[in-house]
């Protein structure tokens, strides 16, 4: 009786390493940005002359915050007011709205958008160091994800009033 | 006339105990090469209840070939039943004569439960293919080699079962299973870091799973959420983006030449809007663009 010759013959593991390349690294808090800039048009309180026509919220110097915007919050409203986006390409296109978003790449021109905006109790929002300090209302700012500060003067000086509980959830209010 | 049918009755029974005992090994050793192995069973199985030859440890040889053979049709059973016949074959082989043999048959037979894993593991039974891969160390280590270091095959096991959930997992339509197969897909690379804590690919497919979780939950934010929901996710995403850090930190230590890594801690700090340090990995990335 001859018995069989023995073959060891291991199977292959090769083959599954695809699921180690599947990230894709961008900045996702543009989405939180947009959810945090309607909420602050829902909490803040603008003057009764601000109530009528539709509520805009422009966007310079952040294409992604506006596309997000732009797409998901278009169909909202603030109030009675219809919610319109609209971008900025450049700081001389800057006119009246409720809210500007001062994006981080455009931070260099807040002072000249604060100084275009004050005649209309607009919300400035930005997202630059020392952006309260520069006019803003609101400044996003890190570390630590989305966080915002709030001055609660330059918000007096366009007549606008901040609720309580958006001013509870700031990191900072000044 | 009564008588000599007597007399053949007589021999025709006496041929058939001799014959019997010898022929059930023979047909079984037949029945085996023609692969016809639950007939070669059968006979072998008569064989082990005769004395003497029972003793014979090519018996109980090829009683191992046989069961190893029929796995398919009764299951791990036979697969138990042929490890067990070589023990037994082992035992009557006090010379040593086959020594060799059974122990090359025996460690054919053990792996066949890391095949059996391999299998398990394409076809997506991730959870029989762990078992059946435990079963075969548990074997070879009792029964082939008690000293054998199993650390490269465990790494290579576990990031392989950890790919697998993860694949399952994403291609998973149901939340709870997409879930459930993520969190044995960490389960899996743990093992591989508690092994080899720099381990560069465990490292980076645990931070791309914690990285990838901050921001699907920060993509989940609806239009409705109210400022504390914004806060709270805010809060989670960072917590875990937080937890992904260390894994790419070590990852970058053991490689910090990857692009891959870089990315990923461009990523991971620019989520974190820690601009700093995101500008840092930018800056590192732009050398691959060079």
């Amino acid at each position: 009786m001859r018995l069989l010759v023995v073959i060891f013959i291991l199977f292959s593991l090769s083959g599954f390493e695809g699921a180690k390349k599947n990230m894709d690294v961008k900045d996702y808090s543009y989405r939180l940005k947009a959810a945090f800039i309607y909420n602050f048009a829902t909490l803040v309180d603008w003057p009764s002359s601000r109530k009528t026509g539709d509520f805009v919220i422009a966007i310079y110097g952040d294409d992604e915050v506006y596309q997000e915007l732009k797409s998901r919050y278009s169909v909202k409203s603030v109030g009675s007011q219809k919610v319109k986006v609209v971008k900025y390409s450049d700081v001389a296109e800057i006119s009246k709205s409720h809210i500007l978003f001062v994006g981080e790449q455009k931070g260099r021109d807040l002072s000249t958008a604060k100084s275009k905006t004050s005649s209309y109790n607009t919300l400035l929002v930005s997202e630059a160091k020392g952006g309260l300090q520069k006019g803003a209302i609101i400044n996003f700012i890190g570390p630590g994800g989305v966080n915002y500060e709030i001055s609660k003067s330059n918000a007096k000086k366009h007549d606008l009033v901040v609720a309580s509980r958006l001013l509870n959830l700031a990191k900072k209010v000044e | 006339m009564i008588r000599f049918r007597h007399i053949s009755t007589l021999f025709a029974l006496f041929f058939t105990v001799v014959f019997y005992g010898q022929s059930n090994v023979d047909l079984a050793y037949k029945n085996f090469k023609e692969k016809n192995y639950s007939a070669a069973r059968d006979y072998i199985d008569k064989v082990i209840h005769e004395e003497g030859i029972n003793q014979d440890p090519q018996v109980w040889q090829l009683r191992a070939l046989i069961y190893k053979r029929l796995t398919d049709d009764l299951g791990l059973v036979a697969r138990d039943t042929a490890l067990s016949s070589l023990d037994q074959a082992d035992q009557l082989d006090a010379k040593g004569e086959f020594k060799e043999k059974i122990q090359g048959y025996r460690k054919n037979i053990v792996i066949e439960y890391y095949n059996d894993a391999v299998v398990e593991l394409k076809a997506g039974r991730c959870e029989q293919s762990e078992k059946s891969y435990l079963k075969y160390k548990e074997l070879y280590l009792s029964r082939i080699e008690p000293n054998n270091d199993f650390k490269t095959q465990d790494i290579e096991y576990y990031l392989a079962l950890s790919s697998k959930y993860e694949t399952i997992s994403k291609e998973s339509s149901e939340e709870s299973k997409a879930k459930k197969n993520m969190e044995q897909a960490m389960v899996a690379l743990e093992e591989v870091l508690k092994l080899d804590e720099k381990n560069y690919e465990a490292n980076l497919r645990m931070g791309i799973i914690y990285y990838n979780s901050g921001v699907k939950l920060i993509l989940g934010l609806t239009p409705d959420v109210s400022i504390e929901e914004c806060i709270e996710t805010n809060k989670q995403s960072v917590s875990i983006f937080n937890k992904a850090l260390p894994y790419f930190l070590k990852a970058y230590e053991t490689n910090p030449n990857k692009k891959e890594i870089i990315e990923g801690l461009a990523g991971i700090y620019t989520n974190l809007n820690n601009k700093e340090k995101a500008q840092e990995f930018v800056e590192k990335l732009k050398q691959f663009e060079k």
